[in-house]
């Protein structure tokens, strides 16, 4: 209502050029109806907007946000700092209320800002062939199987699915391949680490896909990944690594170089709000092999006709629009403002920067271990060798719940309480101090 | 002209944060990294440059007038954005206590009924990040319902006016599509689909007011035969904005209906997303929502997960920030706000409709919603098609409006004005619309060689075929 420009006038002269009486006449050949708004939950009347910012306010109160360095909580989606020229760029007009680039030659911004976004990514991943974004991590995931199910024209129906795999997305992965009557076998896990034996001993010939998480849910880094990967390889078998918080690839070793075929990320920590769950925004990368296969939009270079550079989205006939029910997704609207806060993130932190990042991550995570260590605490682990790990880790302890919440009380976001204890993550936005002040008061609580 | 390129901006990085002085060495072992990352090297002055020109060559809706039919380019505003930055939305963690978060689960759980409200249905799923992921949910929820009604039914009917969504959602939750073929009217009568619907159809996926801006007055009839063999009715909301405020969805038949509330409700289309494509369904199908749900006890929220759920669609809860949008959106209008901007959406459109129709083809005689659709047949007889007015459209300062679909009409032009373009625009619109069509007749090289702007009429072909997908180094 607010943002209707019509003046009475306006619409006097309107309805005289139609020749009738009211707007009422437009809706005459519509059903009779009983009732509008039956459940009277939509107020009546417009608010205005300084009411509705009051009301905002009031519902804002009833969060509870904490500070920033008091904060350890990962499982999925992690606090890294937000440079604020995201914001003020993600902000201009030009880039929040375009539409989707389909006519190229107006939104060359969006596309040359996507067309960096890939090229970011397929440095990250060490991947050529990167999409434009998916939902979320999880459902990037289970398209991603997806795509390696066409890539076998559904001949074989087995996926290996590390149980060291964030919950959610095996539930998303088990909605998603339903439908294709896909066969989903669990590996099951040793103290947080799936084992290459358990892999041989779980594989046969109906297997098309194996999907383990990197670091995994436990934040372990699965020691024995490149001898499952090499083991699978010469099986046809496609493998698929997923990473949740992508500031770990600054450190580590490629998926790539590890030998998987298609890579998986969440890029929420590439300058994206925790923002209760969402918006965040899921990418898949891969080889020249998938081509044909991959879903999501894709954009790529070409010229205008006076031969200027230009960009556009392109191989539109893996998509709905073109090949309807014959597409490789459904997927129409993506996630690309949040595509484009990543690109606009990796370009402010830069090479130094994002290295910055993840080594501040990593140190306080160990920082907080070795503490932890120090003061008698048991961390899930191999009982012969130590097990590597980015920025989480899995504090056993008892009464997981009641310890998360006396912390909860001293103002510490304090983990995932999980069956076996907490799962503990940091990122540079903890500090030594409050890493400190963190064990002094779990030792205080647990005492 | 040459495009900014980040890549080839080299600059002192500035420092957001400084190396920890935590005394511990980093070792990963075989897993460590041996090449850095190509990203950007850059100063954030340089960044903000690059990315300002970049936003420089994008026409936005504050830019100007997006006609684009079926896709609903209202004004974005600007209260949205500035409540969707406020902290205690976007630093809550997923995994936070319900009790710390019962602020987000209020305003989801209040924009839930509000949404059920308008379509006048019984249950909610705010999860669905888009309209697409909205319609597998949908489809989903409708294949739990069949088997536990006698088994999994294998066909969908869909109109051949359906968005390329719909078709493709259907057979990624494993079902056989039959298209039924719209009438000389546009629509799909009751006699041509009735003798298709059986015990094996699972449910009729209709978009109402359709594609083609033209309301489906059979939906109802047929939703009777099609409950009456045990079938269910899916309805793609992307059109709501032509019907709120003058019918009750839930009335008429419809088992599940999914909003899309970057078209409908404001929320910024980011260039391609995020969006959010909350589902509503009737009481039949409300046992099988996806998890999880938001329920009220007394005066707090929580989350629940219904018996007989489909599962996890994606991970956490959905686009939460663009639901807050869409929230004060619908706080702003009310029930007679949204009852207007349907009169005046509808307005709108017939008004172009009038002024437009001896210029451009109609391609139906039945009235239009809140889009009009034509075709380039007046000028193909000049060698000039839909491609050329839409690019010379361009030219004028306008975004071009729908090209191409619904596919069921040949060189398809869709007009889609909203209730956020004033007269005056309009107007504006109406009249280059018509100098279009004098051009394409006297003047047609001015057409053929549009867009005349710095970016000239880009080779779509080249590109697939001389595949370049990342910048190379």
């Amino acid at each position: 209502m607010a943002y209707i420009p019509h003046t009475n006038d306006d619409i006097k002269k309107i309805l005289s050029k139609l020749d009738i009486n009211s707007t009422d006449e437009l809706f005459k050949t519509l059903p009779k109806v009983k009732t509008l708004f039956p459940h009277n939950s939509l107020q009546k009347e417009p608010i205005a907007e300084l009411e509705i910012e009051r009301y905002f306010e009031k519902l804002a109160s009833k969060n509870k946000i904490y500070k920033s360095e008091n904060i350890f909580l990962g499982a999925g989606s992690y606090y890294h700092y937000i440079p604020k020229a995201i914001d003020a760029i993600v902000s201009r007009q030009e880039f929040y209320t375009a539409y989707t680039p389909y006519q190229a030659e107006v939104s060359q911004g969006t596309l040359r800002a996507i067309f960096e976004f890939q090229t970011a990514i397929s440095e990250i991943l060490d991947f050529p062939v990167v999409n434009a974004s998916m939902y979320d991590g999880a459902t990037a995931t289970a398209e991603a199987i997806l795509m390696s199910f066409r890539k076998n024209r559904g001949k074989k129906k087995t996926v290996l699915l590390a149980s060291t795999i964030h919950k959610e997305y095996l539930e998303v992965i088990e909605n998603y391949t339903k439908p294709y009557g896909i066969n989903l076998i669990n590996i099951p896990h040793n103290n947080g680490v799936i084992q290459f034996s358990k892999v041989k001993e779980l594989y046969n010939d109906d297997v098309f896909s194996f999907v383990s998480q990197y670091p995994n849910f436990y934040g372990i880094i699965e020691e024995e990944t490149e001898q499952m990967i090499d083991f699978l390889k010469d099986k046809t078998v496609n493998t698929i690594s997923v990473t949740i918080d992508g500031t770990a690839l600054a450190l580590l070793k490629t998926p790539a170089k590890l030998g998987f075929d298609i890579s998986v990320m969440e890029i929420q920590s590439f300058g994206n709000p925790l923002a209760y769950g969402g918006p965040h925004a899921g990418v898949i990368a891969t080889t020249k092999d998938f081509l044909r296969l991959i879903p999501g939009r894709i954009v790529g270079q070409t010229e205008d006709t006076e031969k200027n550079t230009a960009f556009v989205l392109t191989l539109s006939t893996r998509e709905q629009h073109i090949r309807r029910e014959k597409a490789t997704s459904n997927i129409c609207t993506n996630q690309s403002l949040i595509a484009l806060r990543s690109i606009i993130y990796l370009s402010l932190m830069g090479q130094d920067g994002l290295k910055t990042v993840a080594e501040n991550s990593y140190k306080n995570s160990h920082y907080l271990y070795n503490l932890l260590i120090n003061e008698g605490f048991e961390i899930l682990d191999n009982e012969t060798k130590k097990n590597k790990f980015y920025n989480e880790f899995l504090l056993k302890i008892k009464n997981s719940n009641n310890i998360n919440k006396k912390l909860k009380e001293k103002g510490f976001l304090a983990g995932y309480p999980m069956k076996e204890g907490l799962l503990l993550a940091t990122t540079e936005m903890n500090t030594k101090t409050s890493i400190e002040n963190f064990v002094k008061e779990l030792k205080s609580i647990i005492k | 002209m040459l495009i900014s390129n980040i890549f080839k901006i080299k600059g002192k990085e500035t420092e957001y944060l400084k190396k920890s002085a935590i005394n511990i060495d980093i070792d990963l072992g075989d897993f460590k990294r041996n090449r850095t990352p190509r990203i950007p090297q850059a100063n954030e002055s340089q960044v903000v440059r690059h990315f300002t020109k970049l936003s420089q060559l994008n026409f936005g809706l504050d830019t100007g007038f997006y006609p684009l039919g079926s896709c609903t380019m209202k004004y974005n505003p600007k209260l949205n954005e500035n409540i969707g930055n406020i902290k205690e939305f976007t630093d809550l963690h997923p995994y936070q206590d319900t009790e710390e978060t019962q602020g987000a689960l209020q305003l989801m759980y209040e924009l839930g009924e509000m949404l059920k409200d308008i379509s006048g249905m019984k249950g909610i799923s705010l999860i669905p990040a888009a309209g697409a992921h909205g319609e597998s949910t949908g489809l989903k929820l409708i294949d739990e319902y069949h088997k536990a009604n006698g088994g999994f039914r294998t066909k969908i009917l869909i109109p051949d006016t359906a968005h390329g969504t719909n078709p493709a959602s259907s057979t990624m939750t494993g079902h056989e599509v039959i298209s039924i073929k719209s009438n000389a009217e546009g629509i799909v009568k009751f006699e041509d689909i009735e003798p298709l619907i059986d015990k094996n159809t699972a449910a009729f996926m209709v978009t109402n007011p359709n594609t083609l801006g033209i309301f489906e007055t059979d939906m109802h009839r047929i939703a009777e035969k099609l409950h009456s063999v045990g079938a269910l009715l899916y309805c793609d909301g992307a059109n709501t904005n032509a019907w709120m405020g003058k019918i009750n969805m839930g009335e008429l038949g419809v088992d599940v209906l999914q909003y899309n509330l970057h078209k409908t409700f404001s929320t910024p289309h980011g260039g391609g997303g995020p969006g959010s494509g909350p589902i509503t369904v009737s009481e039949k199908l409300l046992d099988f929502l996806p998890e999880a749900v938001i329920s009220k006890d007394g005066d707090k929220y929580h989350f629940i997960k219904p018996k007989q759920s489909i599962g996890r669609i994606k991970a956490y809860y959905g686009n939460f920030l663009i639901m807050l949008r869409a929230f004060a959106y619908l706080l702003n209008s009310g029930q007679k706000g949204l009852n207007k901007v349907s009169d005046i959406a509808v307005l709108n459109a017939n008004y172009i409709r009038a002024k437009l129709s001896r210029y451009y083809h109609l391609p139906y005689k039945t009235d239009s919603m809140h889009e009009v659709i034509f075709t380039d047949k007046y000028q193909k007889v000049y060698g000039i098609s839909t491609m050329d007015i839409a690019k010379r459209l361009l030219d004028y300062g306008f975004h071009a409006p729908t090209i191409y679909f619904p596919l069921v009409v040949n060189g398809a032009l869709m007009i889609e004005p909203t209730e956020t373009e004033s007269l005056s625009e309009i107007d504006k619109f109406c009249e280059i619309m018509i100098k279009i069509a004098e051009e394409s007749k006297n003047s047609p090289e001015l057409l053929k060689n549009a867009p005349s702007g710095t970016i000239k009429r880009i080779n779509e072909a080249k590109a697939a075929r001389d595949l370049i997908l990342r910048e190379q180094f």
